[in-house]
């Protein structure tokens, strides 16, 4: 919100032609917040749940006002109200980044696993569940999961790449080191077809996973020759000089 | 006569007539609210939509022709909104199909209830997408723009339609929906899928959180790659592959714009997955506009270009759309122009024009690379008034007048045309990639006539010393060779054949490796019936407004009216609309005398028609042949008053005996009638048609190819459509962009030629076309070129 203290302006005049409108409650909750007054923006959304009916972007936005002063189990309990009204990718995910945050990994895996089942295959929540599942120690149920989305793209290196970290996680290097080697090659095919930024930067990571750190120097300098703005460039420009900076 | 304004008397527009004619009464108590639109198309499946007044059963019937509509699927239920998807079709085939209610048929069972499947993915079947944006106001530029690209595209209608947001304003209603979009695009909707994106209009009544309101349950669209691409798991943004495009459609309005948020971390892995040839991306706020919006200035607009365009960018986009800003705007050819505010030069990748007939096409290397360069349109212009607050530093073309685009893809040629409400198309802009072809004229929509002398222009990259020419007179079924082997000057004298075809393209090819060619985006016409428009709306005449009686003298071809004033038309005085304004006497002289000279080509006049803006009586002479009266039926005399008042700006059409003009120089005369002594206003336009058939010159015969002109069975050009809407396409206007240039034949093509002229890039020899102009609206335009 560009001008909160204007929009608010705006909205007493809304509010006096629509008194009972709960779209202007909810714009006025946004700009109180956008202000910094939190409190008064939780005072306006808890009165526009309380009225009804359900509005998930109201539970939305009380999630994300307790979600940042600390307070969150009433965040969780808020974005399951707004996720059982209409789920989303957006809610599913942030609920499950809260779970995560709290270190709630079960928690989390269950949030994701009951989106994909309201929501079907959307792709940032099912990585975001094979995630969660590696890290809870379940990568049985992360590759399984992985394997689900391989299965929209068998050439995704990226993704051959986690299924290599999983079966190394699974106690199976030989197999990690096929897949590593298979993600190599199809990351390697990728760029030939594709040389995008997108592209080099996971066959940089490809060659990090197999300690070729020379080539994954190489690859990623050529991304960033092109991309020198990429998140994902300079995530793994921040590793690869940490490797070189060890002793 | 100053009255109350009615309705004109220009007869109705074909696409009007259309929907009239083809509306069958529903015999059900399920009249339709919405009529059929198609969603979700894919090689092998479409869903076909509507709602009725009241519940019913719902069902469509269809098949390869309309009395052969044998397969059936029933929607679920009943209800008043209808979702029935249609699978195991076949790829790029035409179906035709039927909605039924309570088993009564609502629509469709005929000609003009079709869709044709999309092609394979990743084939490079040329197809047409049709882009508007910020349109759904109901009003007549709405319409006004809609017709535009209907004639422009005459018999080669889009087979996609991409909506840029804003379609229902002011506040995205169910009525405003069914109103000022399903409405007012029915005829096109019937036909062509249309996938949208979200603008902030729909926002207030629909929401992307909950996927809620008339946005989201009006639309069908994919969240779980139904029509290619990656599940997004919303219909908030969504991707979908057409032949070789990959199109991605972000939500800049409802949808986390965070670079970690879930739509752009989607963008990302669906970036990764696509290896089509081309990737177009659009939403509703534009990433560099200085319109009725600010780029520099407006949250959702910087956060689109500060955080989708790297992304975009590092995967390999070619061009991306936006709206909300109301206006037209293009900027060359960009990378890296993340920045706020936006600088000049700064991400500027190519300075040049992009035009075909201007400093050749962008060039970018085949297949997808990330950072290759990327142009941004804004087409906010789609029937809204548009506005602009400055010049864009990154935008080579900006026009404040409204109108859409059509984007044209072939192969490795990617074309975008801005078609402006008035049928003038005012930017062009092509990309192609790796070494190539790419023809500028004739590019579809021309009519040529049949024996004249017709430039054929191109532009190629790459080494291609000689071109092989052809045409074909069948939308491509066969081709006829014009030169085997000709020097890639970039343009060749082409005597066009004395055929009639509806259906005409024209190829350009390296001489040593046919597969690399362009062919028209689109057919042309070619006819030995050649519509032309001597005096048009706006003409400048020679005119007489005194008390002198000037008899019969000078109904004479060779009166001299030498000493007459001149100016251009609209004549008269007292409504404030006159071009030239006429002597307001006291008390009203009775009768203002009109004379103009106009040449012929040789032929036979098969038609002629007299069309008049009056105000109050009219008459008109050819050659001192009287042809055409309102309200005279007191007399052409000087000072005979017209026989009875008028609306104010009246319009009156009439064919006339076409036999009264001849080859060469005709005199038109014309006499505007003032209704009474004390009456406030008076008004004269004229335009005059005549309608050319033209003989084939000596061994003009031998030019020609196919003498059928009419196309097989590839489906891409949509015949039959012209049948039902009765569109003809010979009134369609060519690239009026640009002048002429030639290719330098070698590698870097382009032309070299100059930019940003209105001449019509034919060469005529022999005739002149003037059937091809058309009638200028009152928009208000600004265009520039920079």
């Amino acid at each position: 919100m560009g001008h909160p203290r204007d929009a608010l302006a705006d909205l007493r005049v809304a509010e006096r032609l629509l008194p009972d409108s709960a779209r202007v409650a909810l714009q006025r909750a946004r700009a109180l917040a956008s202000l910094g007054r939190a409190r008064a923006a939780e005072r306006e959304l808890d009165r526009l749940i309380a009225d009804g009916p359900p509005l998930a972007a109201a539970f939305t936005e009380r999630a994300r006002l307790r979600h940042a002063d600390g307070r969150l189990d009433l965040a969780r309990a808020d974005l399951d109200d707004a996720i059982l009204i209409q789920a989303t990718p957006e809610r599913v995910l942030e609920r499950g980044r809260l779970d995560e945050q709290r270190e709630r990994l079960d928690d989390a895996a269950a949030g994701y696993r009951e989106g994909l089942e309201t929501l079907g295959p959307a792709v940032v929540v099912q990585l975001a569940l094979v995630d969660v599942e590696r890290r809870r120690g379940q990568p049985t149920l992360a590759l399984e999961q992985l394997d689900a989305v391989l299965a929209l793209d068998p050439d995704r290196a990226d993704w051959i790449l986690i299924r290599a970290e999983i079966l190394h996680q699974l106690g199976q290097p030989a197999s990690a080191i096929v897949e590593r080697l298979r993600a190599l090659v199809e990351a390697d095919a990728a760029v030939r077809r594709r040389p995008t930024p997108l592209h080099r930067v996971v066959l940089a990571r490809v060659f990090l996973s197999l300690e070729d750190h020379a080539s994954a120097r190489a690859a990623l300098d050529l991304a960033l020759a092109d991309a020198p703005q990429l998140p994902a460039t300079l995530t793994l420009r921040r590793q690869l000089d940490a490797l070189s900076d060890a002793p | 006569m100053r009255r109350r304004s009615s309705p004109s008397l220009r007869p109705l527009h074909p696409f009007v007539l259309g929907l009239a004619l083809t509306i069958p009464a529903s015999a059900s108590g399920a009249d339709l609210e919405r009529h059929p639109y198609l969603q979700m198309a894919t090689p092998d499946s479409v869903t076909v939509v509507w709602t009725t007044l009241a519940s019913s059963t719902g069902a469509v019937h269809y098949g390869p022709a309309p009395d052969q509509l044998d397969d059936i699927v029933a929607s679920a239920g009943s209800g008043t909104q209808h979702e029935v998807r249609l699978d195991g079709l076949s790829p790029n085939t035409r179906y035709y199909y039927r909605v039924m209610g309570d088993g009564e048929a609502l629509a469709g069972g005929d000609e003009v209830h079709t869709f044709l499947t999309a092609p394979a993915v990743g084939t490079d079947r040329k197809f047409r997408a049709w882009i508007v944006g910020d349109s759904g106001t109901g009003g007549s530029m709405q319409g006004m723009v809609r017709d535009a690209m209907v004639q422009y595209a005459g018999l080669y209608p889009p087979q996609i339609y991409l909506h840029l947001g804003d379609m229902a304003y002011t506040d995205g209603t169910y009525d405003e929906f069914t109103e000022n979009f399903y409405a007012p695009y029915a005829d096109i909707l019937r036909n062509t899928p249309v996938w949208p994106t979200m603008g902030n209009h729909e926002g207030s009544s629909s929401d992307s959180g909950t996927q809620s309101g008339p946005y989201y349950g009006g639309y069908v669209l994919p969240t779980a790659a139904q029509a290619g691409g990656l599940a997004s798991g919303t219909e908030a943004y969504y991707s979908f592959d057409y032949a070789n495009v990959h199109f991605v459609v972000l939500d800049s309005h409802d949808s986390n714009r965070d670079p970690g948020g879930a739509m752009l971390t989607w963008l990302t892995s669906d970036l990764m997955s696509t290896d089509q040839e081309w990737i177009v991306a659009y939403w509703h706020h534009p990433p560099y506009t200085k319109g009725s919006h600010d780029s520099d200035t407006e949250g959702a607009l910087v956060d689109m270009r500060e955080n989708a365009l790297p992304i975009l960018e590092a995967g390999g986009v070619d061009l991306v759309l936006g709206g909300h800003s109301h206006i037209y705007e293009r900027t060359y050819l960009l990378d890296g122009a993340y920045q706020t505010p936006s600088m000049a030069n700064v991400g500027v990748l190519d300075d040049r024009d992009g035009r075909v007939d201007g400093d050749g096409p962008y060039t970018k290397p085949p297949g997808l690379s990330g950072h290759q360069g990327a142009v941004y349109v804004v087409a906010g212009h789609g029937g809204t008034g548009v506005s602009q607050d400055d010049v864009h530093p990154l935008v080579f073309f900006d026009e404040v007048a409204n109108g859409s685009c059509l984007l044209d893809v072939q192969s490795n040629r990617l074309s975008l045309i801005n078609i402006r409400s008035d049928g003038a198309v005012t930017d062009r802009v092509s990309i192609l990639k790796g070494d190539g072809v790419v023809i500028d004229t004739p590019d579809g929509g021309e009519t040529l006539a049949a024996g004249s002398t017709q430039t054929i222009r191109w532009a190629t990259v790459g080494r291609i010393p000689s071109v092989r020419l052809e045409y074909s007179t069948n939308d491509g079924d066969d081709w006829t060779t014009i030169e085997a082997s000709t020097p890639n000057t970039g343009s060749y004298d082409w005597t066009v054949p004395v055929v009639d075809s509806q259906y005409a393209l024209v190829r350009v090819s390296d001489a040593d490796d046919p597969t690399v060619e362009d062919e028209s985006n689109a057919g042309f016409s070619i006819s030995s019936q050649i519509p032309l428009t001597p005096v048009d709306f706006g003409h400048t005449w020679r005119y007489y407004d005194s008390t002198d009686d000037l008899g019969e003298a000078w109904l004479a071809n060779d009166y001299d009216d030498s000493a007459w004033p001149e100016g251009p038309a609209q004549f008269g005085y007292g409504d404030g609309d006159e071009a030239t304004e006429l002597m307001d006497a006291e008390p009203n002289i009775p009768s203002v005398y009109f004379r103009t000279e106009i040449d012929l080509p040789e032929g036979e006049y098969i038609d002629a028609e007299v069309t008049a803006r009056f105000d109050d009586g009219v008459a008109v002479w050819v050659n001192g042949e009287s042809v055409f009266g309102v309200n005279v039926d007191d007399g052409t005399e000087y000072d005979a008053w017209a026989s009875s008042a008028s609306e104010d700006n009246e319009v009156a059409s009439a064919p006339i005996d076409p036999s009264v003009f001849v080859p060469g120089t005709n005199v038109i005369m014309a006499m505007a009638k003032q209704a009474s002594a004390g009456s406030s206003d008076v008004s004269f336009d004229l335009r005059v048609g005549v309608t050319v058939q033209v003989d084939p010159p000596p061994g003009g015969e031998d030019t020609g190819g196919s003498e059928t002109g009419e196309p097989g069975e590839d489906e891409t050009a949509g015949p039959g459509l012209d049948e039902d809407t009765g569109l003809n396409p010979g009134t369609s206007a060519g690239s009026g962009a640009t002048s002429a240039g030639a290719a330098d034949g070698g590698t870097g093509g382009g032309c070299g030629c100059s930019t940003g002229s209105t001449t019509p890039p034919w060469a005529w020899s022999g005739l002149l076309l003037l059937g091809l102009r058309r009638r200028r609206r009152d928009a208000r335009v600004v265009t520039r070129h920079r």
